[in-house]
């Protein structure tokens, strides 16, 4: 009960920050202009929309990670957390729903922006609909993962820091640093996708209930 | 002027009246610091406990065990029989921080409708109560405003309006009128004295002894994380009106030895014909008057003003602030 609750709080916090709304027109316009920007035979081949899905993708990592971490370091900060923690609502709950509302928020943010630009390189490039979206599955399992392990570290490193600065600095350099991880099939080629997926996977989850233990024992 | 009315503050659950608090050993560390050192309390249910001392003297941090926010200290506290550190008792406390803070997109509405939520409250019966509590604190006309936009006073009445949503059985309020104007902390103490009435046990800190004075039952003045004095605010009363010193000013000062009047511990000069006398320890203040005013007038001395000094809360305070702890 409490976790739907603190997650459809946080979903309605999200859904009205003024971020979220830069992001939510922000992202599909960078799609856009990547499109007019970019010329075409410097993507060496690959796909337009799969272009445009990895780099939307990273750039949604490292803003749902920094946003993720200026969050709850924030709250735990003005102590408006406590107001939470006094109530029957468990800790792990008040983390799960953040990183669920940010999550959701900015992966939205993604697919609109991937959706524009498979439309305009339909529209103005002439290509069909079929060959747009061709490799978008992988590329898109991609982006999750990537936005999953730079979330994850983000709320560890949320947890441990004394201030948004600090936690900015070491989402930045940390989080996404690691959540390159999720390339590592293109340079080494005896990792396969599903490895990756696993590892990332195992990763995220790793790191999430480090953050719950760390949680649990964080006096706010 | 609201507060004035009766205030109703009806309880949603049957279960929730009457709920005391026990702490036992109580200590807390932070590094090599010992911020609470060995605390033992019980505050029956119903009462109104204030504790008083100075800033860094383990006030917050003794709240925040007994409501759970500090769960990683020594000893134990006991809420209503049951370990403060369960799962059971956090429905049953309200608490309001020193200093509430809100999450800037809610307004004031939504934040209490969360919090009412949480606290497992029917979504028809929090709306009104929502509606009750904020009309009870006179800040209704700020329901749909932005958290961002109230003054500091509204959002420690918020701060309160949350803590008392959800009708607990034991509240604490850590310096709940501090930033309050005169109007509003007279509104916010007939509340918590209406409370008392209807069962709610009432923890509190503060810093605004007349405050303490007029709600608290008992008081306990904390010090260096120790509990230095233990009272009932009638004892503390009465403590304020017995008192050793007496001024003394003579419209004619025969110039006797005030000292050698018995009764007399000693006698300081404080104008050209005004002393302050100290009584003996045991000896009636009241006797030690009458023999004085008898020694000046047989002296041919005349007496313009003589009374007993009273103590003030703010006396009795930092007379036990250096006391040995309990």
């Amino acid at each position: 009960m409490s976790l739907a609750l603190v997650l459809l709080d946080e979903m309605n916090g999200f859904y009205r920050s003024r971020l979220m709304t830069v992001l939510w027109g922000g992202l599909p316009i960078m799609a856009i202009l990547l499109y007019f920007l970019v010329p075409e035979d410097s993507l060496a081949g690959i796909p337009f929309t799969i272009f445009a899905s990895l780099l939307v993708g990273s750039i949604g990592a490292l803003l749902a990670s920094v946003m993720l971490a200026v969050n709850l370091v924030n709250e735990i900060n003005d102590h408006s957390l406590e107001l939470f923690l006094v109530r029957p609502v468990k800790r792990w709950h008040l983390l799960a729903s953040k990183l669920a509302a940010v999550y959701l928020c900015v992966t939205v943010a993604c697919l609109l922006a991937l959706a524009v630009g498979i439309g305009v390189d339909v529209l103005f490039n002439g290509t069909s609909l079929e060959a747009a979206t061709v490799g978008l599955g992988d590329s898109l399992v991609t982006t999750m993962l990537m936005m999953g392990i730079s979330c994850s570290a983000a709320l560890l490193i949320a947890i441990f820091s004394p201030s948004v600065l600090i936690a900015v600095i070491l989402v930045i350099f940390g989080a996404n640093q690691l959540s390159a991880l999720v390339i590592l099939p293109v340079i080494v080629s005896e990792f396969s996708t599903a490895m990756t997926i696993a590892v990332s996977t195992i990763l995220c989850l790793v790191m999430l209930a480090l953050a719950v233990f760390a949680f649990q024992r964080r006096e706010v | 002027m609201k507060d004035n009315k009766p205030i109703l503050v009806p309880f949603l659950r049957s279960s929730m009246a009457g709920g005391g608090v026990s702490i036992r050993g109580l200590s807390k560390s932070y590094r090599l610091t010992e911020v609470i050192k060995d605390i033992h309390l019980d505050i029956p249910a119903g009462e109104v406990f204030g504790l008083i001392g100075p800033n860094g003297a383990g006030k917050t941090t003794t709240l925040k065990c007994i409501v759970g926010l500090i769960r990683d200290y020594q000893g134990e506290i006991l809420i209503d029989g049951q370990s403060a550190l369960g799962s059971d008792t956090v429905n049953h406390i309200g608490y309001m921080p020193q200093s509430p803070r809100f999450v800037a997109w809610r307004n004031v509405h939504r934040a209490l409708r969360i919090f009412g939520r949480l606290n497992g409250m029917d979504l028809e019966i929090l709306e009104s109560r929502i509606d009750e509590v904020l009309e009870m604190l006179d800040i209704i006309d700020f329901k749909s405003k932005p958290v961002t936009q109230l003054s500091g006073g509204t959002l420690q009445k918020l701060g309160f309006a949350q803590s008392i949503l959800h009708s607990p059985s034991i509240l604490v309020l850590d310096e709940p009128m501090s930033s309050l104007d005169p109007q509003s902390r007279r509104q916010i103490r007939g509340i918590i004295q209406n409370l008392r009435e209807r069962g709610t046990t009432v923890v509190f800190s503060s810093h605004i002894l007349s405050d303490v004075q007029d709600i608290a039952d008992r008081v306990g003045i904390i010090n260096y994380g120790q509990i230095t004095h233990l009272g009932k605010m009638e004892d503390i009363k009465r403590e304020m009106r017995t008192t050793r010193l007496i001024d003394l000013d003579l419209s004619l000062d025969p110039k006797i030895d005030l000292a050698s009047i018995p009764g007399v511990d000693s006698v300081d000069v404080t104008g050209q014909t005004s002393y302050r006398i100290r009584v003996t320890d045991g000896q009636d203040t009241d006797v030690v008057i009458d023999d004085i005013i008898w020694k000046v007038m047989n002296s041919g001395g005349s007496v313009r003003s003589v009374f007993p000094v009273t103590k003030s809360l703010e006396d009795v305070y930092m007379q036990h602030l250096g006391g040995r702890p309990l």
